[in-house]
């Protein structure tokens, strides 16, 4: 049956509702390589046609199996472009590596294109009153306090605060740090509010 | 929406305090609050007022409606409607867990304040649940929902709203005659929909 | 149940389902859509099942190329059950996207019976989801429902668990992002089969 690796190919997307695979390029390659095989054969039956009309059904069977096959590949790509675009709110603007292993070339272009275009559009915000920019990915809740308690959960390294202090990150320390510095840091998974 | 969030808007209602200390007046965004009198009351809103009694900067004074025989009248009347009554006001419930969270020793009776608020949240959500079901099966175009809170109705989504697009959809695009093809754009569709 | 849309991965795996068509006309070189034909070319009268969007194509060209029959689970014997009980069938082991299916299928009834009782059976289960979004045991409840009804109930269920949780605490704690948490997830259970 025609258009049944496609298939596959979106099964597995599927199954991850949450979270990005690895871009499948053998799989792509695969159902590229059917749809040239349709096409050539559809050149000759069409070709041959002129001389036996009833090819003409199998031409068309074939079509739109090839019609068939573009609107899977294309749903593919789109639905892990919008994965990608979560991966810019959530990770923010540089990827893990092994993050960063799971997409395409394209695909990764394509996020750093993205991350430059989130990035100007914020800077613009409230400029005509005088402000730098909003960063729309913080206080995605509403906040409840200024400072909170927070557990490190990897060894991150030095923060600095904007005050200028500069404080140690190691796993298991703990803190006590305004809500601001924290917020990305939680989303991202480094810390973890202790209630 | 999150419960959060509707908490975040039911935060700037206004109620009233007497605080500890004194102070200028204050501009905030959403007005301008003060001179603040230690020992005079002054209405200021829920946020701030939960704010410095977590601070110990104040007294709350209990909302007109949180008292034990407005509540009762409240309970018999919701248990006795076939429909929702109105409630205090449109964040009821809000307050009431952030009042009684923060300053349950400014409430008198506030043990038995919490049982009957919560009793009443129970008998409007249950309400609300067969009145859902009721909705649906009599072909979801639409319902009354009179005198429900933000918490309430947000507690429907995103499956009422959901299920009756689902069962709009049906109807609609169970008469509609076979497209040209399912690989093209199914765009066309929506344009039958005025010959129906 | 989305909007049939072209990047729609949900509608792309409705269309995918077999249906039961009868060949119209002679079509060569297709023999292997019918597992029992023996030759190459596929002829007149034969029964296949083949994906509801080549049977739509083919459908829809003039002359039509095959005829459409109803699936098992929108003829009669399981219409009847249907309308009288709706809630006693097992829609994941029958036909997982009964809706969305159905509403492609119910075309090709002439007698209008399948919109009905698509209608019906919806308005009929809709309690089952009120059901699953509260109950302790989701995975029992979730059972039988079909692939959109177990979204409409896993959101509903989602909601539910918010609310009482915000009942429950006094302050929102801030969480790690969905895809990030689900992500170290997988790469902890990655590393675990290694």
């Amino acid at each position: 049956m025609f258009a049944e690796k496609v298939i596959e190919l979106l099964k597995e997307a599927e199954r991850n509702k949450e979270t990005i695979d690895q871009f499948n390029d053998e799989k792509i390659r695969q159902i590229l390589e059917e749809m040239h095989m349709l096409f050539n054969l559809n050149m000759t039956d069409a070709n041959a046609s002129s001389e036996n009309k009833s090819l003409w059904t199998a031409v068309q069977i074939r079509h739109s199996a090839l019609e068939r096959n573009k609107r899977c590949l294309l749903a593919y790509l789109y639905n892990r472009m919008q994965k990608i675009k979560t991966l810019r709110w959530e990770f923010g603007s540089v990827l893990p590596t092994d993050v960063r292993e799971l997409l395409s070339d394209d695909e990764y272009l394509w996020f750093t294109k993205y991350s430059t275009n989130l990035a100007s559009y914020m800077r613009s915000l409230g400029q005509d009153i005088g402000y730098n920019g909003i960063d729309l990915t913080e206080n995605l809740k509403p906040p409840k306090s200024l400072f909170i308690e927070v557990l490190c959960m990897v060894d991150y390294g030095k923060l600095e605060l904007e005050d200028g202090d500069v404080i140690m990150l190691k796993k298991n320390s703990r803190h006590f740090l305004p809500t601001s510095e924290c917020q990305t840091l939680i989303r991202q998974g480094i810390l973890k509010q202790i209630v | 929406m999150d419960p959060y969030e509707i908490e975040f808007i039911g935060e700037n209602r206004i109620i009233s305090i007497i605080p500890n200390f004194s102070y200028d007046k204050i501009y905030l965004i959403c007005g301008e609050f003060g001179p603040f009198r230690a020992g005079l009351p002054l209405n200021v809103p829920l946020w701030l007022a939960i704010m410095l009694k977590q601070k110990q900067k104040c007294r709350i004074v209990p909302p007109d409606w949180m008292e034990m025989d407005n509540l009762e009248n409240l309970k018999e009347e919701e248990k006795r409607s076939r429909f929702f009554t109105k409630m205090p006001n449109a964040h009821y419930m809000v307050e009431a867990k952030l009042i009684l969270g923060a300053a349950g020793d400014d409430i008198p009776n506030s043990a038995e304040i919490k049982t009957i608020i919560k009793d009443i949240w129970d008998i409007r959500m249950s309400k609300l649940r067969t009145s859902m079901d009721a909705l649906m099966k009599s072909g979801g175009s639409y319902g009354r929902l009179d005198h429900l809170t933000m918490m309430e109705i947000n507690s429907v989504k995103p499956l009422l709203p959901a299920a009756m697009d689902d069962l709009l959809r049906i109807q609609m695009m169970a008469k509609k005659p076979a497209p040209a093809s399912l690989n093209n754009s199914t765009f066309s569709q929506s344009g039958n929909s005025q010959n129906v | 149940m989305t909007n049939s849309n072209y990047l729609n991965i949900s509608d792309i795996l409705v269309s995918n389902e077999k249906i039961p068509c009868k060949i119209l006309q002679d079509l060569p070189k297709m023999g292997f859509l019918d597992p029992s034909a023996t030759e190459d070319d596929l002829k007149v009268g034969s029964n296949v099942e083949i994906p509801l969007w080549l049977g739509e194509t083919l459908y829809s060209r003039r002359p039509p190329l095959v005829s459409v029959d109803l699936p098992k689970i929108y003829k009669d014997a399981y219409r009847e059950i249907l309308n009288a009980d709706a809630c006693t069938i097992d829609l994941h082991k029958f036909a997982q996207y009964f809706y969305e299916l159905g509403c492609y299928i119910a075309k090709y009834d002439i007698k209008g019976e399948v919109a009905t009782t698509l209608v019906n059976t919806f308005k009929q289960r809709f309690r089952m989801l009120l059901a699953a979004s509260v109950s302790n045991d989701s995975i029992g409840t979730m059972q039988p429902l079909s692939v959109s009804e177990r979204e409409r109930a896993a959101a509903a269920a989602a909601t539910e668990h918010a609310l009482s949780a915000w009942l429950q605490r006094g302050d929102s704690p801030l969480t790690t992002a969905c895809m990030v948490a689900n992500h170290r997830k997988r790469k902890r259970a990655e590393m675990e089969m290694l």
